[in-house]
């Protein structure tokens, strides 16, 4: 087996050095072989030397003519560059939203109820917090008041909260303003809201204590 | 000649340790943002030339972008995935509280991360910050944005990425 792949190893290599011989080397109509290289005044294998005699602003000149086409192969490598994402499963990701968060709903509730039983004494005190705050954002804008909403439930280190509104933006943007009032409460949050059969959304946050 | 060697050769030790320091520091002007949510409008907020100001006598809440580069690795002072965020702004002439939370969007799921902010109202004609300390932004398809609240007469003054390693690609020569 190690023989084959030095075979294969071998053939490769001598693959690439034609290629690249290939590529290096084109012919003029006059027959004369030159490389791209030529046409900036630097010679290439089997070109003819640059003039002795060149000044230094044509060399300049030519160093410049270099760099631009540097500059635009390495544009033009970047646009080229192939899109190794699986642009299918995007699609599916970006159409089936609901699902999508359904899952992760469903995940946050699984490492929530891996907590069940351990409630600790930040998280009491942090049931507290989430109270109070939905009060001082419902008196900050009546319209943020929910349709209906469960109690917060706090464990060792992770509290639910469970509302229902009229729409999408009016549960986000009542999140908003909720997880802002919670700041010192919540390392972090995670937001989803999700539709209902009755043409209602339900917002779920799922926060990390501090 | 000696003397100036000297000072050369500290100047070069200068210039190295800095190469440490911080790499990259974005600053975003508040007037980009804009109001958010049912309390606020674009119409009861004030563009100024120095920052988006609340000459209300309310609490306004507004949604702000956030300019960083795109490639991860940006690294903090104790984290390589990740980018400290600011927000300054000026207390008007009563004490009063001002916070944000910046959102990240990954597939169907909203993370939101609260920055530190002081427990109480802040003083009147001050100038605060509030820091989102080594926050992780690792995928290039994350959805990210700030909201604020603002108390009266509060002006976010700007908002700062400051990434502590060098990104971006070099220009070719």
């Amino acid at each position: 087996m190690p023989m084959d792949r030095k075979v294969i190893a071998s053939a490769c290599a001598v693959a690439l050095a034609l290629a690249a011989a290939f590529y290096l080397t084109q012919r003029t109509p006059d027959g004369r072989s030159t490389s791209p290289l030529a046409s900036v005044g630097i010679a290439g294998p089997g070109d003819d030397p640059a003039p002795s005699g060149a000044t230094i602003a044509e060399l300049e000149q030519r160093i410049r003519v270099l760099e631009d086409i540097v500059l635009a192969r390495s544009r033009s490598a970047r646009r080229a560059r192939p899109n190794t994402r699986d642009s299918g499963t995007k699609a599916a990701r970006g159409t089936d939203l609901v699902t999508g968060t359904l899952e992760a709903a469903m995940k946050r509730q699984a490492e929530f109820d891996a907590e069940a039983g351990a409630r600790s004494r930040k998280g009491a005190t942090a049931e507290t917090s989430v109270a109070s705050a939905l009060k001082a954002v419902v008196a900050a804008e009546q319209r943020y008041q929910p349709l209906e909403s469960s109690q917060p439930e706090c464990r060792r280190t992770m509290c639910k909260m469970q509302y229902r509104y009229a729409n999408r933006s009016t549960a986000e943007y009542a999140s908003t303003m909720l997880l802002m009032e919670l700041n010192r409460t919540f390392n972090s949050s995670d937001v989803m809201v999700l539709p209902n059969d009755d043409g209602s959304y339900e917002l779920l946050v799922y926060s990390r204590l501090k | 000649m000696y003397g100036v060697r000297i000072m050369i050769f500290a100047a070069a030790l200068l210039a190295c340790g800095s190469a440490f320091a911080q790499a990259d520091d974005k600053v975003v002007s508040s007037v980009s943002c804009r109001g958010y949510g049912l309390n606020t409008s674009d119409s009861e907020l004030t563009f100024q030339n120095a920052g988006l100001y609340n000459p209300q006598d309310t609490y306004e809440t507004v949604i702000c972008p956030i300019m960083m580069d795109q490639e991860g690795g940006w690294g903090t002072t104790v984290s390589t995935d990740a980018v400290d965020i600011i927000v300054s702004f000026r207390v008007g002439p009563t004490p009063t509280k001002a916070g944000c939370t910046l959102y990240q969007t990954s597939g169907t799921v909203t993370s939101a991360i609260g920055g530190e902010t002081a427990p109480s109202n802040y003083p009147a004609n001050s100038i605060q910050e509030i820091w989102f300390e080594n926050t992780a932004i690792t995928s290039e398809s994350d959805g990210i944005s700030l909201v604020c609240t603002i108390g009266p007469k509060v002006a976010i003054t700007r908002i700062n990425t400051q990434e502590w390693k060098e990104t971006g690609i070099p220009a070719p020569l």
